[in-house]
C-alpha cells in the first residue's frame, strides 16, 4: 500500500488544482523560531528547523485559482499546493492509535511533506481535560508520535516533523462535557513551511 | 476521615481588590468546617486613628487559624466584649462562650509611617496570658503581620509551625480559544495579593517552588516547537532556561537540597524521569521503561516517587534518584497520578481516578493505607503546606478552574475563586527565609 500511495501522490501533486484555503493551514507566526536551541536532531524526533513560507514550491506545480473541492487520487480533499485541507485528527478517550478514517488523509500529507524537501510541520498533541496536566503531556506526546509515524511511512524524514505535546493546555473548545472533549483530543498537523 | 455535611455557606467570605495589571476580585469560602477544631476567639484589634486601616488584621487571623481546620473562630457577633489587651479580661464570660482561647490586640500607627501592632494570646481554660508581642509593622505589609500572628498562635498551642505566612504560585488563564492568555502568579497562601511573575500567550504550566521559596521552576511553550523548563526568580523576574530538548520537558520538581530538578523528558524516545544538575545541566536518567513515567517528586535528596502507566493504567511508584529499584506505592483502583510528597516524607497526595471523577487523596507511605479527602470531580494538582497540615489543589467549579485547600484530615474544606478567568496548579512554598 505504501508504494501505491507514494506512486498517487506524485500524480496527484502534479495533477492538482486550487482549492479552498483551510482556514487550519500553515499559519507561520512572527516571532520565536530564532530561540530554538542548536541541538542534534535525534532519531524519531524532529530538530527546529524551519525554512521559510514560500520555501517549499514543487516543481512543475501550477497554481490554478477557481476550482474548489478538488480532491486527490485517493479522494482527499486538497489545497492548492496539494495538501490535504483536513489539519486535525480527533482521538477517543485515553487513547493514541489514529482512526482508519483518517489513514488516508495522514497519508497524503505524508506524501505531499516527503515530496516536498522544505516543508516542515509541527504535530500538536492534545488531550482533552480528564486526568493530571502533566499525564496528559505525556498522552497527547503518544498521539502526535503515532501520526508522526505514518508520515514516515511515506518517507517524512524525521527532521521534517516537530512533535510537541499540549497536553490539556490548548483546549479547541471551552465546554466541560463529552462533545468538548472529543473536540479537543486531537492531533493538529501545522505546517511551518511547505 | 473526620467529615461531615455541614455546609457552612460563606463563613468566612473576603472580597476585596487589589491594585495591579489585572482587577481581580477574590473570594474564599469555607465550604465543610471541621468538628474537633479548638475554639478560639479573636477580638477585632483595637486601632485609634482618623486615617482609616487597610487590613482587618483580626479578621486574617481568624481567617487562616480556621482554614488550617485546627482552630474554629468563635463569629464576631457572638463576642462577649471587645478587650484590646490583657489587662481586662473576664475569663468567666469567655468560658461561657464556650473558648478555650482569646486572642486581642491593639494597631498604634508610628510617627513615621507604618504601624506598632500588639497582641496578646490568652488562655481561657487556665485563665492566664500564653504569649504576647509587639510587632513594628510597614504599611503595606499588615496582611503578613496578621499571617504572622496566626503562625505564632498555632506554634505556641499546638507546638507545631504553621504556615499561613508563606506564598503560593499558580497559574490563571484568561480568554477562551485563540486569545487566551496564561499567567504565572504568585501569591500569599490565603490568595490575597496575587502578582503576575510571567504573562505569556502560550501555555504555561507546573509551577515548582525552590527550597530558598524565593525561585519557580515551570514549563512554558514560547517556542512554539517544543517546551522549556525554565527557572525564574520571583523577586527580580530574572529567569534563565533550563533545558528543551526535543519531546517533552516538563514536570520539574526542585529536589530538597535545592542543587537538583527532577523532570520529565523524552528526547530518549518516550516519557522517563531524569535529575537535572541545576548548575551544571548534566543529566541522570532515573527511569527506562517503555511506558509513560511522569510527574516525579521528591521524597528526600535520594528518593523520587513518580507516575506511571508501566502497569497498564498510571500508578505511583517510589524509586532511588540515581536510578536503581523501583517499588509500586498504589495499589487501589486504575488512576493513580501526580503525587506531592508532605516535607516528612511520611504523607504523599495524589489524584485518585475513579467513578468518572477525579479526587485527591492522601497515602501513608509507612502503611500504604489511602484515604479520598476531597469530593469534587476535576480535582489534581495536589500541592502540601510546608508544615504537611493542609493540602491545595486545583478543582472546578462552575465550569471554572478555581483553588481548593483541604486540612490534611479531610475535615476541612474551602475554595478560592478569582472572579476572571480560570487558576490551576497551586504550588505551596516552603517556609520563607
Amino acid at each position: 500500500m505504501n508504494n501505491t500511495l507514494k506512486t498517487l501522490s506524485l500524480v496527484s501533486v502534479l495533477a492538482l488544482l486550487s482549492a479552498c484555503a483551510s482556514t487550519d493551514e500553515a499559519v507561520l507566526d512572527d516571532s520565536q523560531y530564532g530561540n530554538a536551541p542548536a541541538l542534534p536532531a535525534l532519531p524519531g524526533e524532529g530538530g527546529a528547523q524551519v525554512g521559510t513560507r514560500n520555501a517549499g514550491a514543487i516543481d512543475g506545480q501550477e497554481n490554478m485559482p477557481g476550482a474548489e473541492g478538488v480532491r486527490n487520487e485517493m479522494g482527499v480533499l486538497v489545497d492548492e499546493f496539494g495538501i490535504p485541507t483536513d489539519t486535525v485528527f480527533y482521538f477517543d478517550y485515553d487513547r493514541a492509535s489514529i482512526n482508519a478514517d483518517d489513514l488516508n488523509t495522514l497519508a497524503s500529507h505524508g506524501q505531499y511533506i516527503a515530496a516536498s524537501p522544505n516543508a516542515r510541520v509541527r504535530l500538536e498533541g492534545h488531550t482533552d481535560e480528564r486526568g493530571t496536566r502533566e499525564y496528559n503531556i505525556a498522552l497527547g506526546e503518544n498521539r502526535a508520535k503515532a501520526v508522526a509515524r505514518i508520515l514516515m511511512l511515506q518517507g517524512v524524514r524525521p527532521d521534517q516533523i516537530a512533535v510537541v505535546s499540549m497536553g490539556e493546555e490548548e483546549p479547541a473548545e471551552d465546554g466541560h462535557d463529552e462533545v468538548s472533549w472529543s473536540l479537543n483530543r486531537r492531533v493538529q498537523i501545522v505546517y511551518e513551511a511547505r | 476521615m473526620k467529615s461531615m455535611k455541614t455546609l457552612l455557606g460563606a463563613v468566612i467570605a473576603l472580597t476585596f481588590c487589589f491594585a495591579g495589571a489585572a482587577q481581580a476580585v477574590m473570594k474564599i469560602e469555607i465550604t465543610q468546617a471541621g468538628q474537633s477544631a479548638l475554639p478560639i476567639a479573636v477580638v477585632p484589634f483595637g486601632y485609634d486613628s482618623d486615617q482609616p486601616l487597610s487590613e482587618d488584621i483580626a479578621e486574617v487571623v481568624a481567617a487562616d487559624l480556621a482554614r488550617s481546620g485546627r482552630f474554629k473562630p468563635l463569629d464576631r457577633q457572638d463576642l462577649v466584649a471587645t478587650p484590646q489587651s490583657g489587662d481586662t479580661i473576664r475569663y468567666g464570660n469567655w468560658r461561657l462562650s464556650g473558648v478555650d482561647y482569646l486572642l486581642v490586640g491593639k494597631v498604634n500607627p508610628l510617627q513615621n509611617q507604618g504601624y506598632q501592632v500588639q497582641f496578646q494570646l490568652l488562655d481561657v481554660v487556665r485563665q492566664e496570658p500564653v504569649t504576647g508581642y509587639n510587632l513594628t509593622v510597614q504599611g503595606n505589609r499588615l496582611r503578613q503581620a496578621g499571617h504572622e500572628i496566626a503562625d505564632i498562635v498555632f506554634e505556641q498551642i499546638l507546638g507545631e509551625p504553621g504556615a499561613f505566612n508563606t506564598q503560593i504560585a499558580y497559574i490563571s488563564t484568561e480568554g477562551g480559544a485563540g486569545n487566551r492568555v496564561y499567567r504565572l502568579q504568585v501569591a500569599d497562601s490565603d490568595g490575597a495579593n496575587p502578582v503576575p511573575v510571567l504573562t505569556s500567550k502560550r501555555p504555561l504550566m507546573s509551577p515548582a517552588w525552590a527550597p530558598d521559596a524565593r525561585r519557580l521552576a515551570y514549563v512554558s511553550f514560547e517556542d512554539r516547537n517544543r517546551s522549556a523548563i525554565y527557572i525564574q526568580d520571583t523577586q527580580d523576574g530574572s529567569r534563565r532556561k533550563l533545558i528543551s530538548r526535543s519531546g517533552i520537558n516538563g514536570a520539574p520538581a526542585w529536589s530538597p537540597d535545592g542543587k537538583r530538578i527532577a523532570a520529565t523528558l523524552s528526547h530518549s524516545g518516550d516519557p522517563e524521569i531524569f535529575v537535572i544538575d541545576v548548575d551544571s545541566g548534566a543529566l541522570t536518567q532515573v527511569t527506562r521503561n517503555g511506558a509513560i513515567d511522569t510527574e516525579p517528586a521528591w521524597v528526600d535528596n535520594n528518593t523520587l516517587v513518580f507516575t506511571s502507566d508501566r502497569s497498564g493504567s498510571p500508578q505511583i511508584y517510589e524509586a532511588a534518584a540515581d536510578g536503581g529499584r523501583v517499588t509500586r506505592l498504589t495499589f487501589e483502583g486504575r488512576y493513580n497520578a501526580s503525587p506531592a510528597v508532605s516535607s516528612d516524607g511520611r504523607s504523599v497526595a495524589l489524584v485518585h481516578g475513579g467513578e468518572g471523577r477525579y479526587r485527591i487523596a492522601v497515602i501513608d507511605r509507612p502503611t500504604g493505607l489511602m484515604s479520598i479527602i476531597t469530593d469534587g470531580t476535576l480535582d489534581e494538582s495536589p500541592s502540601f503546606s510546608p508544615n504537611g497540615g493542609m493540602i491545595l489543589y486545583a478543582s472546578e467549579s462552575g465550569g471554572k478552574g478555581v483553588l481548593g485547600a483541604v486540612s490534611v484530615d479531610g475535615s476541612v474544606r474551602q475554595r478560592i475563586t478569582l472572579s476572571e478567568g480560570d487558576v490551576r496548579e497551586p504550588a505551596w512554598s516552603p517556609l520563607l527565609k
